[in-house]
């Protein structure tokens, strides 16, 4: 049976920071999630989310908050190729104001978005590096993300082969 | 004079022989240096789904575009590279580029299942024979929709290949349209 909504949970991050959380904000995370389901008893002790530091883990629950109630993805969790490429590559507006954060924060996010199975922000954040890379060049792409090329000769060679056959007329 | 002349080729290939080692220590230096790149903390797969998003994001004029995150550094290469699943969808060949990506999609996608979508197929082009080779692949093919122009000239080998392909066993074929 589902348990109230008004349940509080205890988080700890890898910092040592803590969250006290509504149960059903938490479970937008299906990682945590099945660990509370796998929990008969209540408990006090914290759930120890060692991939996840403080700052990361309060991004990511203004996140769950915000989007509590909808509906999750099916329990079948892994997408297909085909599911994948089926989803639209909109932001909702909320989203995108939430993910613009600079890099670090956003790779962050979307290390825990992986981490605590949290389909639909994995996406936003997924979605967001896409939409950096469209319609950039190789070199404006590099600066970008703060790399260098370090391709072989015979890569370049390569590369440009690849490139001289492939113009548009 | 004679001995100075002897040893010319043998410094000069010693220091040939430098040179490479430095550029390859400065080479291995950027890739290392690119590892430490925020970016770099993503695990491959992830790079897949992002890879996967731009694909999504590009829609279908501008398609092959995704390509550009095979360019970018050696890291990136590998990942697109060793990804046959981003090479499965093969849309679009109505210009030299995308005939030409759509060719290499078929070879980079190893033995995945293809979703192969061709629309506004240019007759000018060799684009035929990019139809006959998706279908020799029919076997792994699971959606195939191809829309010729009533009006345009189609080969008689394009007309057989289809007629083939109606009593050909497929079985990833989950949808096939005509037009």
């Amino acid at each position: 049976m589902a348990a109230p909504a008004t349940q509080q949970i205890k988080i700890r991050c890898n910092d040592e920071k803590e969250f006290t959380v509504d149960r059903d904000v938490l479970e937008r995370s299906v990682l945590i999630k099945n660990m509370l389901e796998d929990v008969t008893e209540q408990q006090d002790a914290p759930i120890p989310l060692p991939n996840v530091s403080g700052p990361v883990m309060a991004k990511v629950l203004e996140y769950c908050t915000h989007h509590r109630g909808e509906p999750l993805p099916s329990a079948d969790t892994e997408q297909s190729q085909d599911e994948t490429r089926k989803r639209t590559t909109d932001i909702s507006e909320w989203d995108q104001k939430f993910i613009t954060v600079d890099q670090e924060m956003l790779f962050e996010i979307i290390l825990a978005a992986n981490y605590l199975d949290i389909k639909s922000l994995l996406d936003v954040g997924c979605k967001t590096v896409a939409n950096m890379i469209k319609g950039k060049t190789p070199e404006e792409i590099r600066k970008l993300f703060n790399i260098v090329n370090d391709f072989t000769p015979e890569e370049e060679a390569q590369i440009k082969k690849e490139n001289e056959w492939a113009e548009d007329r | 004079l004679r001995g100075t002349a002897n040893k010319r080729p043998r410094q000069s290939k010693a220091v040939g022989s430098k040179y490479k080692d430095f550029e390859n220590t400065i080479r291995s230096l950027k890739s290392k240096r690119n590892g430490l790149a925020p970016i770099s903390r993503l695990p491959n797969e992830l790079f897949v789904r992002i890879f996967s998003a731009l694909q999504s994001a590009l829609g279908r004029r501008k398609f092959y575009d995704w390509v550009v995150a095979s360019q970018v550094s050696r890291h990136w290469r590998s990942i697109v590279l060793d990804e046959p699943l981003l090479w499965s969808r093969i849309d679009q060949i109505s210009s030299l580029r995308q005939l030409h990506w759509a060719h290499i999609s078929l070879e980079r996608s190893r033995k995945c299942e293809l979703d192969i979508s061709i629309h506004e197929a240019d007759p000018s082009l060799d684009h035929f024979d990019f139809i006959l080779a998706a279908l020799s692949q029919l076997k792994r093919i699971r959606t195939f929709d191809l829309f010729i122009d009533a009006g345009s000239y189609t080969p008689d080998s394009i007309l057989r290949g289809l007629i083939q392909l109606l009593g050909t066993p497929a079985p990833c074929l989950q949808e096939l349209k005509l037009d």
